[in-house]
């Protein structure tokens, strides 16, 4: 393998990771805060528990998250020193922003919020799970800015040695290629969580949880279907949206027959000669893509109607669904994952569309260089997201209560009852 | 508005130097410390922290993409094996450290949380090595090899940082900890070992005067700044809590501002050929951008360090338990 199919691999294989926790923690983040929110407003301790339990699996979640996002802002440097010698300009700015205003702020409000239950005044701690989910998303939308930006370049103006340089930044802000596909994203990472929410919570109702867990779980199976169904509605939505803006931006991405010719024909006339169609891949991930999405909107449509009086764990005949949403957990993340390769090589041979090939982007750095580098991430990176996930299953396993140190709250109605 | 951009990427590293300097100086004392118990006390002094403590790594690997895309690409290449160690560090620590207490290997975990502090440490170390040595960057603007990574000076240099990053850990173990035998540990290790810590740094400055690299262009400043650092770390020795960890922060800190004075207006310094050197201004990205990145993450730095002071109030006493 070249130095070039090297450093791709172990960007692919990164970003690949990175993504399936990010899909966990945008939508995760997010449903917490909604917990602890009710917690505070209503007082009821079962909204406690339920914030502290997902809260854990949240920040564990985190924990290999937040390692695979550093390397990759160390990659860039490291194997594509082209992209942003030639680019940096433009792309490293939302990029430079995303890590000051979103990522540094929320990691430490993070770290304030594990640490600050029980310790911190009830409001404060809530405001500072907000804290986390706001900066969670703005780090997602930055970082959309600077994808959307290799993906349909807008907003730059090019100096005699070729460079680019910032020209427009609202430009940046009103790409085609960034509205859609950040709502996209983000409708995709609350289906995520909604499935993983209601598969956990199914598995726990039908291994039995003791009756005080039963009402945690049976809410929480609730809401995950809810927001799985409303997340996959608009995944789907927003996702063939993008249909318009990518046959403008990228002709070569989707285009088949006749139309790939005259693709690859009119980037021949103004690049050069050179093979400018993706692989079969692409076309592959994206139908596979639709065929998981519409299989999940399908199965969440009809869990959603067995919701209605709790008809899902309540009727024998209806077990066999909870058994079926802990098995779909793996499948969003699939989805996920098939998204990404679509929008990713289906930009190539592009780094930067129409502006600076992936050739010619990479580090000038040996094969044997990048092999043992590659190697040597991949082996820590997929150990620990393996651990991670052997962890997460551990935590989802325990009996709610005991999170963050926390101990166990006096039950109120056991309290009304002793009055 | 380059050079302000340079001073904020100064105080992103210098930042990163002393908190998360503080976490890879408590992960390799790990290895010293006596079970489980005192383990755990260890790593929960830095708990509420850690996270904010680490991200001053992504802020400044941030400001470098963006303000200075064409100084990342070429300073990572020139110290290749030296970043990887970094980047395998950051992951291992900041993995290790989150989900120890969450299964049954901890002692894995343990050594793993070491081993990445000590490469954190050494690879920082080593990246200020290669900056002073200089790089073999040619006319076409690239570097080619890693030839610094096989000069003496450069590991001493290495080795100097790993010692006043490892002695700051203790003199923060020193001055958090709760009250007791594992405090009085921390405070010996400290009066044991920042005299030799303070010693290597004077004789990796020595070592410098030694090989006399042609990059460095302000001796003078750059070895008052790196003796101001060694003598931090000989004064820590004589204090004792917060006193002694304030005295360790100056000497994690002033390496960062030692290197890049005695290079300036450089950064990147030419081995092969002079014309080829990159300064401050060349590094930076268009004025444009760095007028954009002033308006919008320039004014967030305050609220940024407001947030993390507020963060280390907020836990100013001590805790014991580990989530």
């Amino acid at each position: 393998m070249s130095a070039l199919e090297y450093a791709r691999l172990q960007f692919g294989l990164t970003a690949s990771l990175h993504f399936l926790f990010v899909a966990v923690t945008l939508g995760l983040v997010l449903l917490v805060a909604y917990l602890q929110t009710r917690y505070v407003v209503s007082g009821k301790p079962v909204y406690g528990r339920m914030a502290r339990y997902w809260g854990l699996l949240y920040a564990i979640n985190y924990a290999v998250g937040i390692a695979t996002g550093l390397v990759m802002e160390f990659e860039i440097g490291l194997n594509w020193s082209g992209l942003s010698r030639l680019t940096g300009d433009v792309f490293g700015a939302p990029l430079a922003l995303e890590t000051l205003i979103a990522f540094v702020l929320e990691s430490t409000l993070l770290g304030m919020w594990i640490f600050g239950w029980g310790r911190l005044g009830k409001k404060l701690h809530l405001a500072l799970i907000w804290g986390v989910a706001a900066t969670a998303l703005l780090s997602a939308f930055w970082v959309m800015v600077s994808n959307a930006f290799l993906q349909h370049p807008v907003g730059y103006a090019r100096d005699a040695d070729g460079t680019v340089r910032l020209a427009d930044f609202g430009a940046l802000l009103s790409n085609s290629a960034l509205w859609f596909a950040l709502a996209h994203a983000v409708a995709a990472a609350l289906t995520t969580c909604g499935i993983l929410m209601a598969g956990i919570s199914a598995w726990r109702i039908r291994k039995a949880a003791k009756p005080d867990d039963h009402d945690l779980f049976r809410r929480s199976l609730r809401l995950g279907i809810h927001i799985g169904l409303i997340g996959t509605f608009f995944t789907i939505g927003v996702g063939y949206a993008q249909f318009g803006p990518i046959d403008d931006n990228q002709p070569t991405k989707l285009a088949d027959g006749d139309k790939a010719i005259a693709a690859q024909a009119d980037m021949v006339a103004r690049f050069g000669p050179g093979h400018y169609l993706p692989g079969d891949i692409v076309g592959t991930s994206l139908d596979s893509m639709i065929g998981i999405a519409n299989l999940l909107f399908l199965v969440l449509f009809v869990v959603q109607l067995l919701t209605i009086r709790d008809t899902l764990i309540r009727r024998r005949w209806a077990r066999p669904a909870l058994w079926l949403l802990t098995a779909m957990i793996p499948l969003p993340f699939a989805a996920a994952i098939l998204g990404w390769m679509v929008r990713e090589e289906g930009r190539q041979p592009w780094a930067v569309y129409g502006l600076l090939k992936t050739a010619d982007a990479v580090s000038p750095m040996s094969a044997g260089a990048l092999r043992a580098s590659t190697l040597l991430f991949t082996v820590l990176v997929a150990g620990l997201a393996l651990v991670d996930w052997w962890l997460l299953a551990r935590a989802a396993a325990r009996p709610p209560g005991g999170e963050f140190g926390m101990e166990e709250e006096a039950q109120p109605e056991l309290e009304e009852v002793a009055a | 508005m380059s050079n302000l951009w340079y001073a904020i990427l100064g105080f992103c590293f210098v930042a990163y130097f002393v908190l998360g300097g503080l976490d890879q100086g408590v992960a390799m004392l790990l290895p010293a410390l006596r079970g489980d118990g005192e383990r755990r006390a260890a790593l929960n002094a830095i708990g509420p922290m850690f996270l904010g403590n680490e991200v001053w790594a992504v802020g400044a690997a941030g400001v470098l993409v963006a303000a200075f895309p064409r100084l990342e690409g070429e300073l990572f290449g020139a110290a290749y094996p030296a970043v990887i160690a970094i980047v395998l560090g950051l992951l291992a620590l900041n993995a290790g450290v989150q989900l120890r207490s969450r299964g049954r290997w901890r002692s894995g975990f343990d050594a793993l949380i070491a081993a990445a502090g000590l490469a954190l440490a050494l690879g920082w170390g080593l990246l200020f090595g290669v900056l002073l040595h200089g790089v073999p960057l040619d006319a076409d603007g690239h570097v080619h090899g890693q030839p610094a990574l096989s000069d003496p000076w450069v590991w001493l240099t290495a080795v100097a940082n790993a010692m006043l990053v490892f002695v700051h850990g203790a003199a923060y173990l020193g001055w958090r900890l709760e009250d007791g035998p594992l405090r009085a540990r921390m405070h010996r290790v400290l009066v044991r070992f920042a005299p030799i810590a303070a010693g290597v740094a004077v004789l990796a400055v020595g070592g410098w005067y030694v090989a006399a690299p042609d990059g460095v262009r302000n001796p003078v400043a750059g070895t008052v700044l790196a003796l101001a650092a060694a003598g931090a770390a000989f004064a820590a020795s004589f204090a004792t809590g917060g006193r002694a960890f304030a005295a360790t922060a100056v000497a994690c800190a002033l390496p960062v501002l030692a290197a890049a004075s005695a290079l300036f207006p450089a950064v990147l310094a030419s081995t092969l050929d002079p014309g080829a050197t990159v300064t401050v201004g060349d590094a930076a990205a268009g004025g444009d951008t760095l007028r954009l990145l002033a308006l919008g993450a320039a004014p967030l730095l305050p609220v940024l360090v407001a947030v993390q002071a507020a963060c280390w109030w907020l836990f100013r006493r001590r805790t014991s338990l580990y989530w």
